[in-house]
């Protein structure tokens, strides 16, 4: 049993990828058998048919966690086209769905824009999950004018809370 | 007027094709003029590169020809009309890239120098039309939180001027819609455009 991390942001110094590399860490320290996917080093085409190896992945795995940056109230265009590609077909084994977003808005902003991405998420791509399948929701908000303190204080909430939401949908 | 057509087609999907041909026809009746983007005719590449990412961080965002050519057809549009069919509740992945793309900051918004506040770029536009055909019902789609709507008519409304409209027609189980209801569905296309 796995929990498939897909990380999705163009530049690998990023904080999105920051966060990324946080949940993979935390997931390993609590001996959580963690499968990475990097949309962008693996140079994932959207216009190429979804990768035969991803869908294996996917099946294997129990918990699915999603990191991305949050473009226009939702999610970037290359993993829009991943989850496209994934729900091609059902997945039962999936008891779990986590998003770690970034936003560059408040939350008040993306509250007005109708919080699009994790309404994809939650809904759309949680319906093709197991039926009882879980969703979490852990993000950051107002990246725009947010302060390095701010950033630390995401990361280490990222650390803390990954393992609880893994953890309590095993027990 | 300029209109703006932005269109993102589904692989064996007729019905955006025929909602195309009423949005170039009718507005011309009017003497306005409407430049056609068809994102999948022309193989739009929708994926961010980390060379573009960085630019657009910068503050000045690295545009090759293509996102050159679309982001100074959005400048001088006074109407958007997105046209595309709904995939998992949301935009089509083209159609998410053209926005991520091209509504790049200097285009649709700005960010204050000393705030970081976002600026609305948009102030030319005066209606947003969308109009999409969707495999759920009306129910479904209201339960999934129309998400592309959602991001077409509010997240991009906030970057338009005050007094932006908006207007949304929507095909309802499109794959099991006979001809009676597409005929109702172009019909109701082609009054929303022709009240442009």
């Amino acid at each position: 049993v796995t929990t498939l991390v897909v990380v999705t942001h163009p530049c690998p110094d990023s904080f999105v990828a920051a966060a990324g590399d946080r949940v993979v860490a935390a997931l390993r320290t609590c001996g959580v058998d963690v499968d990475l996917i990097d949309l962008e080093g693996f140079c994932y085409n959207a216009s190429l048919p979804f990768p035969a190896d991803h869908a294996q992945r996917l099946t294997a795995a129990n918990e699915l966690v999603l990191v991305y940056p949050t473009w226009w109230g939702g999610q970037p265009a290359m993993l829009l086209s991943w989850l496209n590609g994934a729900v091609a077909n059902p997945l039962p084994g999936l008891r779990a769905v986590v998003c770690v977003a970034t936003h560059g808005g408040s939350k008040l902003a993306n509250a007005i824009g109708g919080e699009s991405g994790k309404r994809v998420a939650a809904r759309a791509f949680r319906r093709r999950c197991a039926p009882q399948a879980r969703f979490h929701w852990v993000a950051f908000y107002g990246g725009d004018r947010a302060k390095p303190h701010h950033r630390t204080a995401f990361l280490d909430r990222v650390e803390r809370r990954l393992p609880c939401l893994v953890a309590t949908g095993r027990t | 007027l300029n209109i703006l057509l932005v269109a993102a087609h589904g692989e064996f999907d007729d019905a955006t094709r025929l909602v195309c041909d009423v949005v170039r026809r009718v507005p011309l009746a009017k003497h306005h003029m409407v430049t056609e983007l068809d994102l999948t005719a022309e193989g739009f590449q929708p994926v961010m590169s980390t060379a573009e990412r960085r630019a657009y961080e910068s503050g000045a965002p690295l545009m090759d020809d293509v996102i050159a050519r679309h982001s100074a057809l959005v400048i001088e549009a006074d109407l958007l009309v997105f046209v595309y069919p709904t995939t998992l509740s949301t935009l089509p992945p083209s159609l998410k890239g053209w926005l991520d793309r091209v509504l790049v900051p200097g285009v649709a918004f700005s960010l204050a120098p000393d705030s970081n506040k976002v600026l609305r770029g948009l102030d030319r536009v005066r209606h947003i039309v969308g109009i999409s055909t969707y495999d759920e019902s009306w129910f479904e789609v209201k339960r999934g939180n129309d998400n592309g709507r959602r991001t077409l008519l509010r997240v991009l409304r906030l970057c338009a001027g005050l007094r932006t409209r908006t207007s949304w027609v929507a095909l309802y189980e499109a794959g099991g819609a006979d001809n009676t209801r597409r005929q109702a569905f172009l019909a109701r296309v082609e009054r929303t455009v022709g009240r442009l």
